[in-house]
């Protein structure tokens, strides 16, 4: 039986840790105790609510406890491991966010027969206005080099990406924006950089290459500091297609497929949705790829 | 300055471990701010539950890849509005208007929306507990009340707060967890009415 005091002891331990103020040798005590009196988490929760109220936060939720709905349902799950390229455990994807109008519409990609055209008429939908591009070519002759995605299962490969292997300059926020969007979709996280040879056909006005590395084609708007990045993945994934706005980022991923193997073109960049689109179907390979 | 980014991280290392009891704590922590952020979202008082658990035990999924560069509060926001924006487009449902803006508006509260779907005895019960909260904070010592009030409303670290204070780090600690200990003691009658 533990006494008053230890039981003080424990409970400033409690305190200290939720400040994040603990040692690890003293996060350690807690989780101890936490696993041994189910009474130390009704206290985080009110010491919690205390520091809820005293931020004038509204507590309407004071007396919903999901946590223990969370650790339960979470029960048989190993401890969280990154993704890998080859992973096997990934869930078929679902339809993602997307504000405003969503021309990667996956259903409509992957099941006409006639891909092209299906894509194609989206595209004009949407996009009524695309003309020919800086380098001469068409967006609509983008498109018309794709082929059916398949949804099998077609290349165990590792990432690959744009560029120099040698450098690795894609900064801390895209990465976490694109690790985001991959937690999103259920796509791979492991990326190993190899010399590939893509190019965007297409950039939006303004927007100048900047430089290539193992993880993007990145490129610098003149006059601003303003950055976009295309990340092109080898995977073996369904098709993923898709645009979104997070976080004032556009986000678009296409899948480019060259002969059996896939490839996911993903834009992000602070432009508008439709030119990241534009972007995403613009990118192709310079020449064959290794 | 909010020292609590550099903190959670040594939580998030330990469920990167296996650690469950570690992820149980960010849960607690964390539940009641994603609950409201949600309910920006969504009106239904049940749905506003399950899609915070989801968000949750997604995050708890995608942790291996959480490498800090945010904080892990930002980075489980962001889980949260997507799982909440996913389940309305899955449900052809349109956001609501009250749609928070994810850019500017890290912390932002959606009081306007918890009030549609909270029940008149709810809305008793949390004007109790902030009435009990506030007095009983008022009726504390001078030294207590502003080491809590330090730490909860600004968000100072122990040893920005030692040095408001001018005392040793190892009293802070103890003066805020004095002054929660006195509240608890009031609020828990409250809380298990």
């Amino acid at each position: 039986m533990k006494s008053t005091q230890d039981n003080k002891t424990i409970e400033e331990l409690l305190s200290t840790v939720l400040d994040g103020e603990a040692s690890d040798a003293e996060v350690e005590t807690v989780m101890t105790a936490l696993s041994e009196n189910p009474e130390l988490r009704h206290l985080a929760q009110h010491y919690q609510l205390i520091g809820e109220t005293l931020r004038d936060e509204d507590i309407a939720f004071f007396h919903v406890d999901i946590s223990s709905r969370v650790i339960t349902a979470l029960a048989n799950e190993p401890a969280p491991s990154k993704l890998s390229a080859a992973g096997t455990a990934r869930q078929p994807m679902q339809q993602p966010a997307s504000n405003g109008w969503n021309f990667w519409n996956s259903a409509g990609f992957a099941a006409a027969a006639c891909i092209t055209l299906a894509v194609l008429f989206s595209f004009r939908q949407i996009s009524p206005n695309l003309g020919v591009n800086s380098a001469g070519v068409t967006a609509n002759n983008a498109l018309t080099t794709l082929e059916p995605a398949n949804n099998s299962s077609i290349y165990q490969g590792d990432a690959i990406l744009a560029g120099n292997p040698a450098s690795d300059s894609i900064t801390p926020e895209v990465q976490e924006l694109l690790d985001f969007y991959r937690v999103q979709h259920s796509l791979p996280f492991e990326s190993k950089g190899i010399a590939a040879h893509w190019q965007a056909t297409w950039q939006p006005t303004g927007y100048l290459l900047s430089e290539a590395d193992s993880m993007q084609l990145r490129f610098k708007q003149v006059d601003s500091n303003q950055y976009l990045s295309v990340l092109i993945e080898a995977g073996d994934m369904q098709p993923q297609n898709f645009a979104a706005e997070v976080e004032g980022l556009a986000i678009a991923s296409y899948t480019y497929k060259q002969g059996d193997r896939l490839f996911y073109i993903t834009v992000i960049g602070a432009i508008p949705l439709g030119e990241a689109e534009r972007m995403a179907l613009s990118v192709q390979p310079v020449k064959n790829l290794p | 300055m909010d020292n609590t980014q550099d903190k959670d991280q040594q939580l998030v290392q330990r469920v990167k471990q296996g650690d469950k009891q570690a992820y149980d704590l960010l849960v607690i922590k964390y539940q009641h701010r994603i609950l409201r952020l949600v309910s920006g979202y969504i009106h239904d008082y049940q749905e506003v539950q399950d899609i915070t658990q989801e968000a949750f035990i997604k995050a708890y999924k995608a942790l291996a890849n959480f490498r800090g560069d945010s904080s892990f509060y930002t980075w489980l926001y962001r889980i949260a509005i997507n799982t909440a924006k996913n389940y309305l487009i899955s449900k052809g449902r349109k956001m609501m208007e009250s749609e928070v803006d994810v850019h500017d508006s890290e912390f932002h509260e959606t009081s306007h929306a918890l009030r549609d779907i909270t029940t008149p005895e709810g809305k008793l019960a949390s004007a109790e507990i902030e009435k009990t909260i506030h007095e009983t904070i008022g009726d504390l010592p001078d030294d207590l009340k502003t080491a809590v009030m330090l730490r909860e409303f600004d968000g100072l670290s122990y040893e920005e707060i030692a040095k408001v204070m001018d005392c040793p780090i190892g009293t802070v600690r103890s003066r805020i967890f004095r002054a929660r200990e006195a509240i608890e003691k009031k609020l828990k009658p409250l809380l298990h009415k």
